[in-house]
């Protein structure tokens, strides 16, 4: 009886070891992942800032960035809600395309001169199964802003893949924000999706 | 003494009057053109939004610029603290009211040390700076309701129970009380003072608002309620739109 009763306090003890030492790993290499992609991306962004390029060279390779490091088609579902499951093929194709460019350009316009800048990761959270959030400060010394509280959501969906899926600067979510102004615009046109296209093409041909 | 009330309170006077015009002229917006069911006087705000947009333009905007050309950093940094230490009255106040005893103490704690600068120079370096405290997160948790969306002449956007707590804070300007004319003088600058730094600090991303968008009155819209939920986090918990955003993006492939 008391060999039954050590037999199982052993068993449940290598069970218990087993999981952790099996879920540990996993989550610790995921937020790992998670932070290189934001260190790769930032340090990809110094590099660009550094060279002495036009605004329309700097835009390109922004949109490269783009391309390499976020999820463009988990974004482009996100970004537009229900309403992505109404659009043509070519709808989400184009949608994709201008909404990339429009990141680009914000991207340009809004750290385009920032020349010098840090980011430091203060914690790293697992969001669910298959994302992580990296939370951090960019400091830019010399510009309009010291300190900005940065959070980058990060997709995971395996241990192979990580993706930028959002951003929010001081608790502001870039996604959201996008989110309810694509909305807002296809329901003012009676739910055309193709409103939408328009308003973006009109926006960067500005 | 009922003269030296009118005068201790015509600070308020045209910025309360502004508010009571703009509740009075909410009328509701057509459900069709509603873009946010918090915002159910979005064509009054969407006016009110414009004009805001174009004194940004034409004062606000260059003001600021000129600001972050001209006052070097450590000038701004000293400001920013200033307008910080004027609001540690108030923050110490609603601590008070949330039963927040520590920031209570910390508040006050900071207030009366850094009184000897008058808030330019943080003489407490090492200790842990007060959480700022504002009437409207006072309401939240005694659980008001935050009401409808409203765009404040000046002020910008709001929700109704944020609006109406910055009135009450208005009238409860702790430096109303002063006889002293230099000191009510500097009370009367504190507002534009502290603007034209808020503005001047969030330049870019004002301006990436202004310039980059579909359409700037829904983002600035979004962007007030997201970056007031996270002042309320702690208060009105629960998870964030972004939080929300993503949930069922994976299972549906």
């Amino acid at each position: 009886m008391r060999n039954y009763r050590t037999l199982s306090i052993f068993l449940v003890c290598f069970i218990f070891l087993f999981s952790v030492s099996s879920t540990l790993p996993a989550s610790a290499s995921k937020i790992e992942n998670a932070e290189t992609i934001v260190t790769e991306l930032l340090s990809e962004l110094k590099v660009i800032q550094k060279n002495s390029v036009s605004i329309e060279q700097k835009k390109e390779q922004f949109l490269n960035l783009v391309y390499g490091f976020f999820d463009t088609i988990l974004i482009s579902k996100a970004s537009t809600g229900p309403y992505w499951r109404t659009a043509t093929d070519d709808e989400k194709i184009r949608y994709t395309d201008l909404f990339c460019q429009l990141i680009a350009n914000i991207t340009s316009s809004q750290i385009g001169d920032i020349s010098d800048f840090e980011f430091t990761i203060t914690s790293s959270i697992p969001k669910g199964e298959e994302m992580v959030l990296v939370l951090g400060e960019l400091n830019a010394p010399g510009n309009s802003f010291e300190e900005i509280s940065i959070r980058w959501r990060i997709s995971i969906p395996n241990m192979d893949t990580a993706k930028i899926i959002d951003i929010e600067f001081e608790n502001i979510s870039m996604l959201v924000t996008q989110k309810q102004e694509n909305i807002a615009i296809i329901r003012k046109n009676g739910g055309a999706f193709s409103a939408l296209i328009e308003a973006m093409e009109k926006q960067l041909n500005q | 003494m009922k003269i030296d009330f009118f005068n201790k309170c015509k600070p308020f006077i045209v910025p309360a009057l502004f508010i009571c015009l703009v509740f009075t002229g909410c009328t509701s917006t057509n459900q069709e053109q509603i873009t946010d069911k918090r915002d159910p006087f979005e064509s009054t705000n969407r006016k009110i939004y414009a004009f805001n947009d174009k004194v940004d333009t034409a004062i606000l905007e260059p003001v600021a610029a000129g600001y972050n050309k001209i006052v070097p950093k450590f000038g701004k940094e000293a400001i920013s603290r200033h307008i910080n230490w004027v609001g540690l009255p108030n923050t110490a106040i609603n601590s008070g009211l949330q039963g927040k005893w520590e920031n209570l103490a910390l508040s006050s704690l900071h207030f009366s040390v850094n009184a000897l600068t008058f808030g330019f120079a943080n003489l407490l370096p090492e200790e842990e700076p007060p959480s700022k405290q504002d009437l409207g997160k006072t309401f939240a948790v005694y659980g008001v309701s935050e009401g409808p969306y409203v765009v404040l002449p000046l002020l910008g956007s709001r929700t109704s129970r944020h609006a109406f707590a910055q009135i009450v804070n208005m009238m409860l300007n702790p430096y109303a009380i002063f006889e002293d004319e230099t000191i009510r003088q500097a009370n009367l600058m504190q507002p534009v003072l502290s603007t034209v730094s808020w503005r001047a600090a969030n330049f870019d991303l004002i301006n990436s608002v202004k310039y980059n968008s579909l359409d700037s009155y829904i983002k600035a819209r979004s962007a007030y309620y997201q970056s007031r939920f996270g002042q309320l986090q702690s208060i009105e918990a629960g998870p964030s739109e972004a939080d929300d955003l993503f949930e069922g993006l994976y299972k549906e492939g």
